[in-house]
């Protein structure tokens, strides 16, 4: 190679975490970069990344539920060292360079990760509660009226049995997703909060 | 005082109790943890997350105020509520400290 100066590779990974697993992809972001690729962005579950030195930085996520405004809120963590790196909805994305000698934590007690994970579990209770109005009120006029009708029914009636009958299945899995995941987090807090 | 709040705050963490201390005199996040290091000899350093959510818990709360902004960073300052709070976790942690040396305090007739 002669170059001097490259241009830098892109990578993008596929990778799925979930709600409660933000502690392992700080970790696996941590690594990436170690391995040469620092972070760019993300779409939830694809992730961008540019060649760079592999130099061990700490990668950490945040989950900003309201507040100060985000510009005050990024120069707070700039006082402390911290490079912003991306936002995905409500989920901040910082990194540092690596010191022995330092807190990596942007949580120095357990209560305000707890605080964290709580208004995690609120944030998406406010999405999970119209999912579960919903399915009940599927449940209701599927058994009690006639608006549903049987197979068969011809057009209109036979499309919107299928689209009702495949909407039941839908929000009961989506739903018992998140409440699960929700679950998860609500084991992490109990775990916290033994060692708090 | 709201009885719910004062079962919220007292006790007090540890971080929470230096952050209200600290209020006494108008500061932003950075530079109250610069001050708490300082003054504990580097023993408590509360990172941004943890003071990001304390401020902003304790804002909600009426135990702080917004100040003023300075270089897009917000100032804050302990409110009268605040005070009567810090007031009652320095007074609970006075009678834990002389208690933890022998001293016993009697019942008020």
């Amino acid at each position: 190679m002669n170059t001097s100066k490259t241009i830098p590779a892109i990578l993008t990974e596929r990778q799925i975490f979930y709600i409660s697993e933000f502690d392992v992809e700080a970790a696996w972001l941590s690594f990436m970069h170690r391995e040469g690729w620092k972070m760019l962005s993300t779409t939830g579950f694809k992730y961008r990344f540019e060649s760079c030195p592999k130099e061990n930085w700490t990668y950490q996520l945040d989950f900003r539920a309201d507040g100060v405004s985000e510009e005050e809120y990024i120069q707070m963590y700039a006082d402390y060292g911290w490079e912003f790196v991306t936002r995905f909805r409500q989920w901040y994305y910082f990194r540092k360079p690596y010191s022995e000698s330092e807190d990596m934590s942007i949580f120095s007690d357990n209560a305000s990760k707890i605080e964290m994970c709580r208004s995690i579990i609120r944030q998406h209770a406010l999405l999970v509660t119209p999912m579960i109005l919903i399915l009940l009120a599927y449940l209701l006029l599927y058994f009690t009226t006639d608006l549903f009708p049987g197979p068969g029914g011809g057009f209109p009636g036979g499309f919107f049995m299928g689209l009702a009958a495949s909407a039941g299945p839908v929000l009961i899995i989506a739903g018992g997703f998140v409440l699960n995941q929700l679950y998860r987090l609500k084991k992490m807090i109990d775990r916290l909060g033994k060692t708090a | 005082m709201n009885d719910k709040i004062r079962r919220v705050y007292i006790p007090m963490t540890e971080t929470g109790f230096y952050i209200l201390f600290c209020l006494q005199q108008e500061n932003h996040g950075y530079g109250i943890t610069q001050q708490v290091k300082a003054m504990t000899g580097g023993e408590i350093v509360i990172s941004p997350g943890t003071m990001y959510g304390s401020l902003s818990k304790m804002e909600k709360d009426g135990l702080i105020c917004f100040t003023r902004e300075e270089d897009k960073r917000k100032l804050y300052l302990i409110t009268d509520l605040g005070r009567e709070i810090l007031d009652l976790e320095i007074a609970r942690i006075e009678r834990l400290y002389r208690n933890s040396k022998g001293e016993v305090f009697h019942e008020h007739e």
